[in-house]
Formats: C-alpha cells, sequence, structure tokens
C-alpha cells in the first residue's frame, strides 16, 4: 500500500488537522501519523470516525503522501499539498505553524506571493 | 412514532397500511395512492376515516378529486432538503381541503415553522424529542416576512397597522 | 439607502438566535454534520479547504461607511485581516471560527447586515445594478423592488428547500450591469405606454456546467403582481424541479426540459390562481420604500467644472483614471467613481481591513456615505462631485485602489479557486495573478480597450468564464492543473456563452496562449473595435490556427 495520512477539518475553528500517533489531531502534517499498512489504516480511520463522533472533527479521509529520510511528508495530491500549506496566493495566510512549508509551496509552481513575483 | 398534532404529542389513531396488509373492517387507516386508486370504492363503502400518502413526486392533483373522501393527506419527506410538500401542503389547502396534512418521513424540527406555516397540521417526528423542543422552533420569530397559509400577519401588514394607528393618533 | 425598521431589527436578531442554538446544538453533538449542512449554508456559512468561510449579503450591493468599517472591524477580530468581494454583491470571510460566528453575526446585525441565504438551495440574497439610483438610462431605482423581493423571499416558508439554489438579479436599464440574462429569474424595470412600472421577466439563465441564457417569460408583469409572479414561478420550480440529480436541478433544466412554452403556461395557470390574494405588493408598501431611496441632497451645480478639465489636462494620469473608471452621474456636475479591486499582481476582491476603514472614511467625504459592490469585484462610489474627484482619485492612490483598469483585461474575475475552494480542480487567483503582472502596462492595457476575461477555478464556473470575452476554466489533468480556454461570451445585454477554442493549455503555458489570442485580436481589430465585435467578426477559426497551429498542419 501506498503511504497514507489521515485528515479532517477541526469542528470548533475549521482548520485543517492531521491524526498524529498519540491519536491527537495536529496542526502541522509534519506531525500526522504515515501509515502503510492496509490494517493500520481502517484501524485509524475508525478512530477518526470516533473523533467525529466526539465532536472533535468533521469529514476525516486518508489521503496519499510521500515521506522523505528527513521526516518530510508531503501529500501527493495538489489539492491536498494547497490543504496542507495553506493558500498560495498570500504568503502571509499560509500555514505558518507548518515548518518548511514555503519550501513546499516552490515545489508546487508556479506560486506567486502577495506582492513577491 | 410519535405524532405532533396542533403542537400537542398525541397517540396516533391512524393504522399504516402497507399495499398487501389486510384491510381491516373497521378504523382509521391510511394507504398510499396507488392502493387508493385500485381499492378506492372498498376503502369509501367500509366503516372508518382514510388517508392516502403521497410520496415527494406524487402531487395533489392526482387526488384533488377525491378529497371529499379523504380525512387524512400524509406528505413525504424522503429527506428533509426535499421540499417539493411544502407546496404540496399549499395546493392541498387552495382544493379546499379540510382534513389532517401530516409530515412524514425525515421530519426536523428546524423545519417545524415552514411547515406550520403552509398548513401541516401533524408531524411525524422521532422518539425521544419533546413538546417543548419542538414549540420552541415555532416561537422565534415575532413576525414572517410573507403571507403563508398560517394566519400570522406578515411584516407588511404590521406596518400598515402600526401607520394607521399613528395617523389616528 | 434602506433602514432597518423595528420589524426588520427584530427579525435579524431573531435569525442571529435560532442560528446560534443551531451551533449550540452542532458542538454538543445533539445534531449531525449532515443536518446541520443545509442550516448553516443558509446562514452563508461553509466549510472550505482551510476552514470555514462566512458569506455576508450585502442587499443589493449598497452599503454605507458604518457598515464598511463594521466589515474592517470583523476581518480583524474574527478573521486575518481581509475580506473577498465575490460576484453576487457578497463579501466572504475566509477564517471564521464556528464557535464564533453567532457573535460575529449579532455584530453584523448591529449595522443591519446579516448573511441570511447568501448559501443553500433556497432564494438567494437579491442583486442589483451597482448604479442604482445614479445612472440616467434606469427606468427606476432598482434597489426599491430588490428590497421588496428581498423581504417577501426572506426565509420564504415554502421556498427554503428547493431543489438547488436560485437566484435573482434586479435591473432597470437597457444595459445589463446585474448579469440578469444568467439568472433563475432576472427582472427589468419597464414603464409602460401608460407611465406605470412593471417587470420584464427572464427565467432559467444560469452558469454551471450547463450554460443557458434565461428566456423571456413574461413581457410586462405589472408591479403590485411582482411577488404574486415570482411565488408562481418558484411553486412550479418546487414541485417539478427535478431532484434526483444536483446538476440537472436548476430552474433552466426545467425549463429546458419542460419547454419554453409549455412551463409558461404552467406557471401563468398558477399565477392566475394567486393573482389577486394578498401578495398584492400595496402601494404605500412601495412608497415606504422607495422613500428610503431618494436622491441624496445634491448640489446645484454647472455640469463643466473648470478645475476639474484643468486637473485632467495637467495630469495624465489622472485624466487616464477619469477616463477609465468614471462614468457620467444623472446630477449635473456629479459623477459614479469606479474603484478597481484588481491593483496589479493582487488576489482579485480581496481588500483589507485597513483599506475598507479608508474606503468608508472616503465614502462619508465624497459619496453621500454610500457605498456599492458590483459583480465583477470592485466597488462604487455613486455620487462623487466632478468637482472632487481630484482629491478622491489622490487618496484612493495612497491605499492602492486607484487603479485605472475598469472593464480592461485585467480586471479580471476570479473564483477563489482551489487557494480556498473545496469543489476546485485548479487555482484561479494566482493565474489572474500572472495575467496582471503579464498585462501590467498600462498603455497596451488602454489600447486593447474593453476586454473581459473572467477564470473559474472548476465547472461550477464561479468565476464567470461562461461569458467572458475570454474565460478561462482550471480543470485537472492527473494532478496537474490545465486551463481551458473560452472565447466570445458575455454576461450584459448582448449575452452569449463562450466556445471552447481547443484543448487545456498547463499552466505554464497558459498565460503565453492568452497573450496570442490577444496579439491575433490586435492584427485582426477594425478601428476601435472591442475583442468581442472583433472575434465575433472573424469567428472562431482564426483563434484555433494561431492557438494550435500543429494541428493545422496535421490537417493538411
Amino acid at each position: 500500500m501506498t503511504q497514507q495520512v489521515i485528515t479532517a477539518n477541526r469542528l470548533n475553528d475549521g482548520l485543517v488537522v492531521f491524526l498524529a500517533s498519540d491519536g491527537c489531531w495536529a496542526d502541522s502534517i509534519l506531525d500526522a501519523q504515515v501509515l502503510s499498512d492496509d490494517t493500520e489504516l481502517d484501524k485509524r480511520l475508525t478512530m477518526a470516525n470516533a473523533a467525529e463522533q466526539a465532536k472533535i472533527i468533521v469529514g476525516p479521509y486518508a489521503i496519499e503522501v510521500t515521506e522523505a529520510e528527513d521526516g518530510d511528508v508531503r501529500p501527493v495530491r495538489f489539492r491536498e499539498r494547497i490543504r496542507a500549506y495553506g493558500p498560495s496566493t498570500h504568503a502571509d495566510f499560509a500555514r505558518q505553524d507548518v515548518p518548511g512549508h514555503l519550501r513546499h509551496l516552490d515545489d508546487v509552481s508556479p506560486v506567486y506571493f502577495n506582492g513577491v513575483g | 412514532m410519535p405524532l405532533l398534532k396542533d403542537g400537542k404529542l398525541v397517540d396516533d389513531g391512524w393504522l399504516q397500511l402497507d399495499d398487501d396488509a389486510v384491510l381491516p373492517e373497521a378504523g382509521a387507516v391510511v394507504v398510499s395512492l396507488a392502493r387508493w386508486q385500485q381499492d378506492r370504492d372498498h376503502l369509501i363503502a367500509r366503516t372508518g376515516p382514510v388517508g392516502v400518502r403521497l410520496t415527494a413526486d406524487q402531487t395533489p392533483g392526482l387526488i384533488r378529486a377525491d378529497l371529499d373522501e379523504l380525512a387524512l393527506v400524509a406528505l413525504e419527506f424522503p429527506a428533509f432538503t426535499n421540499g417539493r410538500a411544502y407546496s404540496y401542503a399549499r395546493l392541498l389547502h387552495r382544493y379546499g381541503f379540510a382534513g389532517e396534512i401530516r409530515a412524514v418521513g425525515n421530519v426536523l424540527r428546524d423545519q417545524y415553522w415552514n411547515m406550520q406555516r403552509c398548513g401541516f397540521n401533524a408531524l411525524e417526528i422521532e422518539a425521544g424529542e419533546t413538546e417543548a423542543d419542538w414549540v420552541a422552533t415555532v416561537t422565534h420569530y415575532s413576525a414572517p416576512y410573507q403571507v403563508a397559509h398560517d394566519p400570522a400577519l406578515p411584516v407588511m401588514s404590521l406596518r400598515e397597522r402600526r401607520m394607521a394607528a399613528a395617523a389616528q393618533g | 439607502m434602506y433602514r432597518y425598521d423595528e420589524f426588520d431589527r427584530s427579525f435579524v436578531n431573531e435569525r442571529v438566535a435560532e442560528f446560534r442554538g443551531q451551533v449550540a446544538r452542532r458542538m454538543s453533538g445533539e445534531m449531525s454534520e449532515e443536518e446541520f449542512r443545509p442550516l448553516r449554508l443558509m446562514n452563508g456559512l461553509y466549510l472550505q479547504l482551510h476552514a470555514y468561510m462566512l458569506r455576508v449579503a450585502i442587499p443589493y450591493g449598497t452599503f454605507s461607511s458604518v457598515q464598511m468599517r463594521k466589515l474592517a472591524h470583523i476581518a480583524r477580530t474574527y478573521d486575518r485581516g481581509y475580506g473577498h468581494f465575490t460576484t453576487r454583491q457578497n463579501i466572504q470571510f475566509n477564517w471564521p471560527k464556528l464557535e464564533q460566528v453567532p457573535v460575529l453575526l449579532a455584530e453584523l446585525a448591529d449595522v443591519e447586515m446579516h448573511a441570511i441565504q447568501t448559501s443553500g438551495n433556497c432564494i438567494r440574497n437579491v442583486t442589483a445594478d451597482p448604479y442604482a439610483g445614479a445612472v440616467a438610462d434606469e427606468v427606476d431605482d432598482s434597489r426599491i423592488w430588490a428590497e421588496i423581493v428581498r423581504q417577501w423571499s426572506t426565509l420564504h416558508p415554502e421556498f427554503t428547500y428547493l431543489g438547488r439554489k436560485f437566484k435573482i438579479a434586479v435591473s432597470a436599464s437597457d444595459f445589463d450591469r446585474a448579469v440578469i440574462r444568467f439568472h433563475d429569474i432576472g427582472l427589468i424595470i419597464k414603464r409602460n405606454e401608460a407611465g406605470e412600472i412593471g417587470f420584464q421577466v427572464w427565467v432559467g439563465g444560469g452558469l454551471g456546467r450547463t450554460p443557458m441564457i434565461a428566456k423571456v417569460f413574461n413581457e410586462f408583469v405589472p408591479q403590485e403582481d411582482l411577488l404574486s409572479y415570482l411565488e408562481a414561478v418558484l411553486r412550479v420550480y418546487n414541485m417539478y424541479g427535478r431532484r434526483d440529480n444536483k446538476y440537472k436541478a436548476r430552474i433552466k433544466i426545467l425549463v429546458h426540459e419542460t419547454g419554453l412554452e409549455e412551463l409558461r403556461a404552467q406557471v401563468d395557470a398558477e399565477w392566475q390562481e394567486i393573482r389577486n390574494s394578498s401578495l398584492k405588493v400595496p402601494d404605500y408598501e412601495i412608497e415606504r420604500i422607495r422613500s428610503y431611496f431618494a436622491p441624496p441632497p445634491f448640489e446645484k451645480l454647472d455640469a463643466v467644472d473648470r478645475g476639474f478639465e484643468i486637473k485632467k489636462f495637467e495630469n495624465p494620469e489622472f485624466a487616464r483614471w477619469v477616463n477609465g473608471n468614471v462614468v457620467a452621474h444623472r446630477q449635473p456636475g456629479y459623477k459614479i467613481v469606479n474603484i478597481s479591486l484588481k491593483p496589479e499582481g493582487l488576489p482579485p476582491g480581496d481588500v483589507t481591513a485597513d483599506q475598507m476603514e479608508e474606503l468608508a472614511d472616503l465614502a462619508e467625504t465624497y459619496s453621500f456615505d454610500e457605498i456599492r459592490a458590483t459583480h465583477e469585484q470592485n466597488l462604487v462610489f455613486a455620487h462623487v462631485k466632478q468637482s472632487e474627484l481630484f482629491e478622491l482619485w489622490q487618496e484612493l492612490g495612497e491605499i492602492g485602489l486607484a487603479m485605472p483598469n475598469i472593464g480592461k483585461v485585467t480586471d479580471m474575475i476570479a473564483c477563489p479557486g482551489l487557494d480556498y475552494c473545496a469543489l476546485a480542480n485548479a487555482r484561479a487567483i494566482p493565474l489572474a495573478q500572472r495575467i496582471s503582472r503579464r498585462y501590467a502596462d498600462l498603455d497596451k492595457q488602454f489600447d486593447l480597450g474593453e476586454l473581459k476575461l473572467k477564470i473559474s477555478g472548476c465547472i461550477n464556473a464561479c468565476g464567470h468564464h461562461h461569458v467572458g470575452h475570454i474565460g478561462l476554466l482550471g480543470v485537472d489533468r492527473r494532478g496537474e492543473e490545465y486551463y481551458q480556454i473560452t472565447l466570445g461570451g458575455s454576461g450584459a445585454e448582448d449575452a452569449a456563452i463562450g466556445s471552447i477554442i481547443g484543448p487545456a493549455f498547463s499552466s505554464a503555458d497558459v498565460v503565453d496562449a492568452i497573450e496570442s489570442v490577444i496579439s491575433l485580436y490586435v492584427e485582426l481589430r477594425d478601428d476601435n473595435e472591442r475583442f468581442l465585435d472583433t472575434y465575433r467578426r472573424v469567428g472562431t477559426a482564426p483563434f484555433k490556427s494561431r492557438l494550435y497551429p500543429e494541428k493545422l498542419d496535421a490537417a493538411a
């Protein structure tokens, strides 16, 4: 199976979150638990659905990622990269809490920031 | 299923009859449109009132000629987001139907005000909800903006009254 | 402008209270997301890609400085310091927290604003001509009628769970500044031979994946019958509109599948049943609402202002802005000023909280405390003395909002696209930014003249690409952003749906492709001919062969 992480939006503020290995929902994709085993993925999705029942998150689903040796986790799909790193239109509104998000965005071509081409 | 009629939880005296179920000799029954059309004479001849249940794609025009024979029309909400039955309820009133108009299916309290305003007077609701929960949802607003079936005076009429009162001093 | 009376005020406060209860039930788990979703949408609240998004109505596009300051406060307090003006006279906030939305709405209610019916499968907030009450060519002030429709449609008990969204727009002129022909119902105010006011009713327009131009259902519905006619259309739609497929649920599909004549007959039959009912709009109510839209206290001025003419002569940049953004007012000595929200390289329609406050001050000083929002994601000061245009221009320049590009190639509509929207396939704003930089040269833009470029990030067409003279539609090709080009659309009185010109271009190539299209237009145009008119004259073939020369080679 490909590498996957589980993501959702938090109920109370709507922000994008990722399921971490301790069962908490982390703001940063770098803290997400990378799953590469079907059984484990199912187990974690069940946990995510329970979190939805528990009014913590909304709409959990798994996304495909690649994990580099240095621990960098990046979504495969373009949409999920934008979702993980924030809008590409305003550098100031991108997820500052994701270390290295600018580097990720630089990989998404082309990118233009507010006032900076 | 609990029945909320005219704002009160009441016992439902109507039997929902499946199409292949035996027709009881007496008592109030609700049947599908198909069964009504098939067994019409038999249903009228027996003792006890008859109601017809319409699905969301069966307009009340289909039973317009029969309304004098019916004491109840149940209008289905297959999902609370399917709002066709609001218009059906308005039409039933316009056709002169004076019996019970019952909302059945996915009937939730956040739509109660709409249903009441369109002329539903009975609703089959989920078990576990109180009368007070339901009644609270129809008292949110002091006045609606537009006329509908209910007697509530719309904002426009209230303005006219106020202006008339002001003119009289 | 319209001001709430006690009834409007309590209604909006009651709506806030109702929604506060619904949010509390959602947060406590009493209500599931599935049950909550339609309820929050009907109050303008989406859950988007990154966060919740709240769409606030600017009823028929008119708002005051006090309201603009409140929007600035909301942007700062509940969001990230900016707002985004949309194509339907709304402003969107991209980062509100669910738990704070009821408080936010209560703050809006304090200044007579709300988010009621800015989304959901209901009658959406009604839009109108942004020049209403200022332009010479109108039959009546469209906002009066938009307000009447707003009141009738607000929480309409019968039409709140329609098959799909339902948009109504009102205009009063032969010039269409409100995209009338692409609304579910478009109303054009007319005067009959007896001098009475009535409505030409267009039904069944829309964009989305099946774009359609509306058809005239009725040439003249008398003013007192407006609501009964609307109710007849809505009832027929609610009963017979498709519910099996959300992409076929708009009234445009019902018109198409039933046929114009048949559907019109159904509407007329229903209308006759209810025409003489309490749906008649009483004169006192029309006059009451009309009184709110009385002209502001204009000064008696000469049509020509010498100082203004000298400033134009002395300052070519100012002259260019006047030429580009300022249009005639019906009151001598006054002008209508368009404020472009498309500065070079920035997201179309975005305004920061600081800019909002400055704009509020400027509107107070220069335009009777009143601002308009347009469907092209710009703002309008409707009543500015021409003797004060120079000062206004300078002050706008200080906040970066004196771009003279109204109607030009860089005055683009762009939907939020994949940067914000959960439905999008590709980004729209960064593409707009790139085009804006490519055509940064104002001389070049003015040479090109009127050129409406519109970008949508998916087939739902929020960026109006079907009606762009040049339209760009973002598509996802195996995870890559591609853009399909359409040519020849128009959302104005010469309504047309653009034609797809050929296979989509990659994100890397699409700006060059647009430049090729525009260069070809420059080669082919007759004197002063607009892009759209050249396209209509020469057809698609020259553009196809310019964009896809290899296909011609293959065919040869």
